[in-house]
């Protein structure tokens, strides 16, 4: 495994993460790669490589830098990333060296700068598994290039011989041209099986051994020898079998020669035949010498690994798709999606549905590096223990909350399966085993640009069965014509997948080989032809089929999406076909640095541009789609808008003096495009709209804004289908061509849109559905309603019930000695640490703050004060800073701008050097931050002074960019692999008492059910016993209690306590031989009890004392629990007692609370938190709004105080606002240091200055109290002036548990968390 | 049920966060990991594909008409001149000629 260190290329610094207060490297990890082989191979293990990010701070000086300052070379790129080592490793790696026989990994030539960029990700792209074909004393690799571009000479211009050096016949040279495209690679079997990973093999075996009957531990002395040989055996033929049918994702590649290959490799018969060690397309190889020619070329060694392997699997059908079929997606894919979400509705509420739910969509589904704990421990609770076990229920939210996003985004999920090449096929066919022979399919890839990408094909099995069995072995593929690959689904076989919406399904068993036929009439025509043929065939055949009148084909799952595409590609309508475009190489200009231009390119490719042209394609078709969709009161005014927004747009253009962002049609032409005439078709509707409140006969109105919002409609699409989808192409294409996107026409698009999308833009939001949060949209069209329906159904959608943690404690007693609890809890409190620096981490990178993006300087002063500088510019490269970490001889000098436009740029910064040449310079350096500001208070100090801040000579370091030193990733692994490790070491008999030591506490129960699912497994197939309180008020269910086992059933019961206040409380019902049902008791609050309405058989023994009982849960009695039986379950309220006393509100709740908490009441306490419990749940199951607070002034009817309680109430409610101002706080000078620390760590300035503030008012009070103006506050100091308000205290409080959970502190401040008014 | 209380999901990392990690760490281009079937919300998400969706400026239907209408409603109130029956039916043709609508 390469470790490669992570580093901020800016500054230099190696990049740290601080674990368990100790700093380590953060460092990314590969294992392997190419790279990982070629410095094994070539004695370089202990080259370091270092990885940093490409921002869009980052210049070529920051490179040379690094090779000056830190001996790192930049050699190569992969996206945002870029890879530096040491000068000789970076020589090696990028020219070679002939003289020690060491080849470079791309050719050292005039195209190496594009190599390192263009395929900058091979040499380091990571494998589950690897071999090596090496030569042997008698035999060299041979390897068979093959170019299936050339009709000529596919294999060279040698005679292509069998394995016994006879020539091959023309017939066997055609059928292996077509299983070979671009990406292809066939090996014999046994080296697909070298890449087999171990765990395949285990797994493989476990199952043949279980067949035989025989157990999986062959150590086992009980088993006889010969059954066990046969069944070790069967086992080695099932992973022949195996091995034969996979197909991989493979990088390739010898140190013999520069270059690397990728591809798909599958083990073929050919390589046999032939006597060679793979056969590879040309297309594979990448920056080689030109040494891979097709032939046979012999080889040292050929190093492969093995990506992802080939399986059938789902794809998710989002907008990228749905766009482009508006019509089907409302009337088929929106329907379907009502379906789920209604269901999900049903089951989100109900935790034995809900697990149901779970079970059924996890099962099967499981990353096998990464086993589901809770899916476990859900399977094995088969009396629902869990239910209403919070740890639980935050996972099942979890899951809940994917789905609703997913249904709101995307909805459906269709085939998928990895291209392969085959010639065999027409070029309106393909063949997936998984699907129908004759299914009629539309399939695409992603990114989809246009209508025109959605092939619309049939399934034919038979072709392929026929003629090659040994393909249609192969799982997890779809086999593509050359045709209809490249030119319509632009898909090669590097492991690209594909979509398949199955549109129609055959009722004969030949529909292929008839439409074959029928396809016979137009063969002689070219590809494009035939297949536009074959669509309208397609077409007609389901028309005929609707009318009646061919009974071959009926509907399948998406009839309407397929039949759309079908009609969208019709040549009287269909978008333009996407030109690709010529890639221009990444260029090495003469005497450029081979690092400059290698990092030149890297620099220009590190932002994909993916996402932004897609994006925009979907906002357009979104708005587009509205104007024809929207109802019609809404049609006037959005015409109105749109015409008005082009107006605007044309006016802005014509500002811009003559650089116009409007596409002339010369230009478009000149692109390749249609003339489109959007200029002229915006001002035509700018003055529709303009004077459309002139037409007064409302017929004429109604055509004039319906006609002009369709063309508005067309307009927009038209860019679209055309400029929009080429730019996406090259979007696609530009990390292997100079020549990215078009600026202009990106620009043009954006301004074409005249209303936000808000759907995409919160699409992403964290906090989608939680709470009352939901995706939101703002247009009126099928995409957007498909959000609506969810959300709709969201909001009527209840939440799971919740017990406390106690009630739980039961399934896991206490069983472990002090030490073995005390590590167990070092433990979990670690990992909670751990997972609270990712989790601030990430929270905090999601704000996209721009300074986190950048390094910052942190001055010291002679006298020890600090300051930081942010937004460092360095234009010109001549600032001294980028590794300052010493005492300096600059000069900062920091003034006040009156006119910035935020507190951050208030105070700019100068620093006065002298640069290389001797020569006093002074330079813009950036901005004192705002919290460093207030801290020094710099405003009034410049002010007093009237002159700039001056700070000679200070100490200076310089620190990378906050969202560097926090990748949150590289945390989230850390505190993984922490609590793998912890995990790991526990020696297996301790295991059950460390889990018995984290049920204890509330904060560790859910380390405990993520790590030791296995034994929670084992605890909840039983029940623990159930204590049962209060019988002694049920003497007839008593005497009714058997004496051996008896049928209960869970149930609630309600009941009024002194304090007059309502309780509900879980009980036990006898179940007599009659039906008739007895409620015996409540169940103790710390037993566990089962769902309500589950009916058991238990034994039950009344306790001496006769008041409680013990009960033991034998079975679940397996008839059925209807919902009329739970209703039943559940006891009448005492309906009577509802408005009869005084109902308070959230606000004097708090007040008492605060009373009691101040004089330490803790019985008080409970009891308030109590009645605040039933007021939180009354406000949610009132309003449905499950996540807010009720508002301060919130009462409801069925929460009341008796008068005496309330008396009580009121009295303390006025003592409180007599003593303190009721929601405020009166910080001490302790608190506010432990705030600000805590504010400094998370970089979180507005609030630091916000501490500071008050930090000062609050030094200012005990100077004049006391009037010493030099003393020190004492920590406990506070004053009675010096308050927080009710939102400030919130946020110290939060700010400190927060702190706290990180740290595993326990305090009172929890407790009062209880109250929910804190939370 | 009595004991309803909110529970949001869990803050710990989950299904999806490692997906979405590792969608960041993959030595594959945006382009390659939407062709081998990841999710374009998924890597919209995992901030692989960026957006570029900043609609400053904008305002939706509903805000454009209310604003409209406020505007409308602080002048004063004029009789439009309503065009001409052949101003009109001029203005229909020309939009027919715009450009063909598919």
């Amino acid at each position: 495994m390469l470790q490669i260190s992570r580093i901020d290329i800016k500054t230099g610094a190696e990049l740290k993460a601080t674990v368990g207060g100790v700093q380590q490297p953060q460092e990314k990890l590969v294992e392997n790669s190419y790279l990982e082989h070629w410095l094994k191979k070539h004695q370089l293990v202990d080259s370091q490589l270092y990885v940093g990010r490409i921002t869009q701070y980052v210049d070529d000086v920051d490179r040379q830098r690094l090779e000056e300052v830190d001996n790192k070379v930049f050699i190569f790129s992969n996206g945002e990333d870029a890879y530096f080592t040491d000068p000789d490793t970076a020589r090696l790696i990028t020219q070679g060296d002939p003289s020690r026989e060491i080849s470079p990994i791309y050719a050292d030539d005039r195209e190496s700068p594009h190599n390192f960029v263009a395929y900058g990700g091979l040499p380091l792209s990571d494998g589950k598994t690897y071999t090596v074909v090496s030569s042997t004393p008698t035999r060299r690799v041979q390897i068979l290039i093959v170019n299936s571009n050339s009709k000529e000479q596919p294999f060279g211009d040698q005679p292509l011989l069998d394995k016994d050096g006879r020539p091959t016949s023309r017939q066997q040279r055609v059928d292996l041209l077509k299983k070979i495209g671009d990406g292809t690679m066939l090996l014999p079997e046994p080296t697909i099986k070298d890449l087999i990973t171990p765990e395949k093999r285990e797994e493989i075996t476990a199952r043949a051994l279980e067949k035989a009957g025989v157990s999986a531990d062959i150590t086992s002395i009980t088993q006889e020898a010969d059954q066990l040989e046969s069944a070790l055996d069967a086992a080695e033929r099932a992973i022949d079998d195996y091995a034969s049918r996979l197909v991989t994702q493979f990088r390739a590649a010898t140190p013999d020669l520069p270059g690397v290959l990728k591809g798909t490799a599958t083990a073929s018969i050919w390589c046999d035949r032939l006597n060679v060690d793979a056969i590879v397309s040309i297309d594979d190889i990448k920056g080689d010498s030109e040494q891979f020619q097709p032939g046979i070329i012999e080889l040292d060694e050929l190093w492969i690994n093995s990506k992802e392997v080939a399986e059938y699997g789902q794809q998710a059908v989002g907008a990228q798709v749905k766009s482009f079929v508006p019509e089907a997606t409302l009337r088929e894919l929106t329907p379907q999606v009502e379906r789920q979400v209604a269901e999900l509705a049903e089951v989100a509420s109900d935790h034995i549905k809900l697990k149901q739910h779970y079970i059924k969509e996890k099962d099967g589904r499981q990353d096998v590096d990464r086993p589901d704990p809770l899916l476990k421990v859900l399977e094995a609770d088969r009396f629902n223990q869990l239910t209403g076990f919070s740890k639980v229920n935050k996972e099942l939210n979890r899951h809940l909350q994917g789905e609703w996003k997913f249904n709101a985004l995307q909805g459906i999920r269709v085939p998928s399966a990895i291209a392969q090449n085959h010639d065999g096929l027409e070029a309106w066919e393909v063949c997936n085993k998984q699907l129908d022979h004759g299914a009629i399919l539309s399939v695409y890839r992603s990114p989809f640009p246009s209508a025109t990408a959605a092939g619309i094909v049939i399934n034919n099995k038979n072709a392929i069965g026929e003629g090659d069995p040994e393909a249609l072995r192969k799982e997890g593929v779809i086999y593509l014509p050359p045709w209809l690959a490249e030119n319509v689904l632009i898909t090669d076989y590097d492991g690209d997948r594909n979509g398949c919406i199955e549109g129609y399904e055959p009722t004969v068993d030949d529909l292929p080989e008839q439409l074959r036929l029928e396809m016979k009439k137009v063969e002689n025509l070219e590809p494009e032809e035939q297949y536009e043929a074959w669509r309208s065939l397609v077409g007609k055949t389901i028309n005929a089929m609707e009318k009646g009148e061919d009974s071959r084909i009926a509907p399948g799952a998406y009839p309407l999406v397929v039949k759309e595409f079908i009609e969208k590609n019709d040549p009287k309508v269909r978008p333009p076909q996407i030109a690709k475009r010529e890639k221009v190489k990444h260029s090495w200009k003469q005497n450029e640095p081979r690092a400059e231009a290698t990092f030149r390119a890297a620099r220009a490719v590190a932002a994909d541009k993916i996402g932004e042209v897609s994006n925009l394609s979907m906002v357009l078709q979104a708005l587009a789609s509205e104007m024809l969709y929207t109802p019609e009161e809404k049609q006037a005014g959005l015409l109105k808008q749109v015409a008005g927004h082009y107006a605007g747009l044309l006016e802005k253009d014509k500002a811009e003096n003559g650089a116009s962002f409007i596409p002339t049609d010369d230009w478009l032409k000149e692109q390749g495009f249609q003339a489109y005439r959007f200029r002229e078709r915006m001002e035509w509707i700018s003055k529709v709209g303009r004077r459309i409140d002139k037409v007064r006969d409302p017929l004429a109105r109604r055509v004039l804004i319906k006609e002009n919002l369709q063309q508005a409609s067309a307009l927009v699409m038209d860019f679209v289908n055309g400029p929009n989808a080429a730019q996406l192409q090259a979007a696609v294409d530009s990390k292997k061509s100079q020549e990215g996107i078009n600026a202009l026409l990106h620009r043009f698009g954006k301004a074409l849109r005249h209303k936000p999308d808000l759907l995409r833009e919160t699409q992403k939001l964290p906090q989608n559905y939680t709470g009352n949060q939901t995706i939101l949209t703002s247009t009126e069209e099928p995409i957007a309603w498909s959000t609506e329906a969810v959300n709709e159904a969201y909001q009527d959608a209840q939440q799971l019930p919740e017990l406390p943690n106690k009630a739980f404690k039961d399934l896991v007693p206490k069983d472990c000695t002090p030490a073995q609890e005390s590590r167990a809890l070092k433990m979990a409190l670690a990992y909670n640490q751990l997972v609270n620096s990712w989790r601030v981490a990430k929270e905090r990178l999601q704000e996209r703050r721009p300074e986190d993006q950048q390094a910052t300087l942190l001055v010291t002063t002679k006298s020890n004060r600090q300051l930081v500088i942010h937004s460092i510019e360095d234009r010109d490269s001549v600032l001294p800073i980028w590794r300052a970490n010493e005492k300096t001889d600059w000069t900062i000098k920091v003034s006040k701008n009156v006119q910035a436009e935020s507190d951050s740029t208030q105070f700019p910064a100068q620093l006065v050097f002298t640069d290389k040449a001797g020569k006093e310079r002074t330079e813009e350096l950036g901005y004192v931050s705002a919290a460093s500001a207030a801290e020094h208070n710099l405003d009034s100090r410049i002010q007093h002074w009237h002159k700039p801040l001056v700070i000679e000579s200070p100490h200076a370091k310089i620190q990378p960019p906050y969202a560097q030193e926090n990748n949150a990733d590289e945390l989230m692994a850390i505190a993984s692999r922490y609590a793998e490790t912890a995990v790991a070491q526990i020696p297996e008999e301790e295991r059950a008492a460390y889990l018995s030591a984290l049920w204890r506490e509330s904060d560790t129960m859910g380390f405990g059910l993520k790590h030791f699912p296995d034994l929670l497994a084992e605890r909840v197939v039983t029940v623990p016993e159930i204590k049962i309180a209060g019988i002694q008020y049920q003497p007839e269910a008593v005497q009714a209690i058997p004496d051996g086992e008896c049928t209960v059933r869970f149930s609630e019961y309600t009941y009024q306590t002194k304090a007059g206040i309502k309780k509900t409380s879980p009980s036990i019902s006898i179940v007599t031989s009659d039906g008739d049902e007895m409620h015996l008791g409540t169940i103790d609050a710390r037993s566990i009890h089962l769902p309500i309405g589950t009916a058991v058989t238990a034994n039950i023994t009344a306790e001496s004392s006769g008041k409680t009982a013990v009960m033991q849960v034998l079975d679940v009695v397996t008839t059925e629990v209807n919902e009329a039986a739970i209703d039943e379950a559940v006891e009448e309220p005492i309906s009577d007692q509802e408005s009869s006393g005084y109902a308070p509100t959230r606000r004097e709740l708090l007040c008492w609370a605060e009373t009691a908490v101040r004089e330490g009441d803790e019985k008080k306490v409970s009891e308030i938190i109590e009645i605040g419990t039933g007021l939180k749940l009354a406000y949610s199951e009132a309003t449905g709004d499950r996540e807010n607070k009720p508002p301060l002034d919130y009462s409801h009817p069925s929460v009341v105080l008796n008068p005496s309680t309330h008396e009580e109430m009121r009295q303390a409610v006025s003592k409180s606002s007599q003593s303190a101002k009721s929601l405020e706080y009166i910080p001490t000078n302790k608190e506010l240091s432990q705030w600000m620390q805590i504010a400094e760590d998370r970089r979180d300035t507005e609030q630091g200055i916000k501490i500071i503030q008050i930090r000062a008012k609050l030094n200012q009070a005990y100077r004049e109290e006391t009037g010493n103006l030099f003393a020190d506050l004492p920590e406990d100091y506070s004053h009675p002036d010096v308050i927080l308000d009710e939102e400030q205290h919130q946020k110290m409080v939060r700010a400190f548990e927060s702190h706290e959970t990180a740290n595993g502190i326990e305090t009172t401040r929890k407790k009062v968390k209880q109250l929910e008014f804190f939370a | 049920m009595p004991y309803a209380r909110r529970t949001t999901p869990t803050t710990e990392p989950g299904e999806q966060d490692f997906h979405l990690a590792s969608l960041r760490q993959s030595s594959d281009t945006p382009a390659d990991l939407l062709a081998q079937g990841e999710s374009f919300e998924d890597l919209l998400a995992s901030g692989v594909l960026s957006d570029d969706l900043d609609s400053e400026g904008l305002e939706t239907t509903e805000e454009f008409i209310a604003r409209t209408e406020r505007e409308k409603a602080s002048q004063p109130a004029v009789e439009p001149e309503y065009l001409s029956d052949e101003e009109v039916d001029e203005m229909i043709a020309k939009t027919r000629a715009l450009w063909p609508i598919k």
